[in-house]
């Protein structure tokens, strides 16, 4: 096998979408959750990202984090900071991020406008 | 043991530290723990499970070599590229350096794995066959057509792209149920693969029959006698 590493295999087009200015949303329920999991420590940020794959094709990516390599936006809510990584940007444009108190199934949810489905367990969309 | 050149075999050079984990969620098998040595088929699918490619890895150590094939390589890109986002996954063509062999009829010892020598990888596949993936130039003994390799699927009712393998059927109607890992978490197309193997319905499912069993029209790959169809349950 030649693995073409360089000279003679050229990468593959890869589509990134563009960029888009990303505004969003977090409810009254959210942001308590948010201010309970940060607590007066407001250096640190809440990344909302998108990974490949799930059953619908992209799965949410929520974390606390305090910086990442990522390129991101960074938005900021009632002193919450938001960083939304740009390669997924125009996947999380007009997001609301909304906390669903259940014990089941309960947690951080996203409401995604951008989403024409979700799968069953709200992880993932496309 | 038999030798048939595959000419719409194609190679793609998958690089980064996120690339494992990016094919495990997007297609049916388990890849994620992949190591150096070894090679694995996996079925790419779309959210309604309609087969996109299967396709072989080979875990080269600091990449992953993508055996695909050639007249599914623009569906199976344009459903990969958009998913990469900012993943640490660069994919290389080097489709044009290597030429594709099927090796066939004889005793598989393992599987799973691949050993190379002199610019030649031979795949040694769960489904029976060996892949071969050689330089351009390099010199593998083999005819210059399949049709042996044709009446062997038959008679062991191994899917093969472009005949059961195609974008008008599900994983499991195609015959790729080995492909589908059951515990492997999700993976776009994963729930109605799950619907369809718990309620135990597929609709359909890839058979052998007599050649005048079935409607012509129902037959995926004609043999002398028998073929293979995908036929309703």
């Amino acid at each position: 096998m030649d693995c073409g590493t360089c000279e003679t295999a050229g990468p593959i087009q890869v589509v990134k979408p563009d960029v888009v200015e990303v505004s969003l949303t977090i409810s009254d329920k959210a942001q308590d959750m948010l201010a309970d999991a940060f607590g007066d420590d407001r250096s640190m940020a809440l990344l909302v990202g998108v990974l490949s794959g799930g059953c619908s094709g992209y799965m949410y990516d929520l974390q606390i984090i305090e910086e990442t390599d990522q390129s991101c936006q960074e938005v900021n809510i009632n002193g919450f900071r938001v960083l939304v990584p740009n390669a997924s940007s125009h996947l999380l444009d007009g997001i609301e991020i909304d906390y669903v108190d259940r014990l089941m199934g309960g947690g951080f949810k996203i409401n995604n406008p951008n989403a024409d489905s979700s799968c069953g367990c709200g992880e993932s969309f496309a | 043991m038999q030798t048939g050149r595959y000419f719409d075999g194609h190679l793609s050079v998958w690089r980064g530290a996120d690339v494992l984990a990016f094919i495990d969620g997007l297609s049916t098998n388990r890849v994620h723990d992949l190591r150096k040595g070894e090679c694995k088929q996996t079925t790419f699918t779309t959210t309604t499970a309609k087969v996109l490619d299967r396709v072989v890895l080979f875990h080269m150590g600091d990449f992953i070599a993508c055996v695909s094939h050639a007249p599914f390589w623009e569906a199976l890109h344009a459903h990969v590229s958009p998913r990469i986002l900012g993943q640490d996954v660069s994919i290389f063509n080097a489709s044009a350096n290597n030429e594709f062999y099927i090796r066939f009829g004889h005793e598989q010892k393992t599987t799973g794995l691949y050993s190379t020598e002199d610019g030649v990888t031979i795949g040694h596949l769960e489904s029976g066959y060996d892949l071969i993936v050689a330089t351009v130039g390099t010199h593998v003994e083999s005819e210059e057509h399949l049709d042996s390799f044709h009446e062997w699927r038959i008679e062991r009712c191994v899917p093969w792209a472009g005949y059961e393998i195609t974008s008008k059927h599900h994983a499991l109607a195609c015959g790729l149920a080995d492909d589908i890992h059951p515990a492997k978490g999700c993976y776009i197309g994963q729930e109605v693969l799950t619907r369809m193997i718990s309620r135990k319905k597929q609709g359909r499912m890839l058979s052998i029959v007599a050649n005048d069993e079935v409607q012509p029209s129902e037959i995926t790959t004609r043999g002398a006698a028998r073929s293979l169809a995908i036929i309703r349950m």
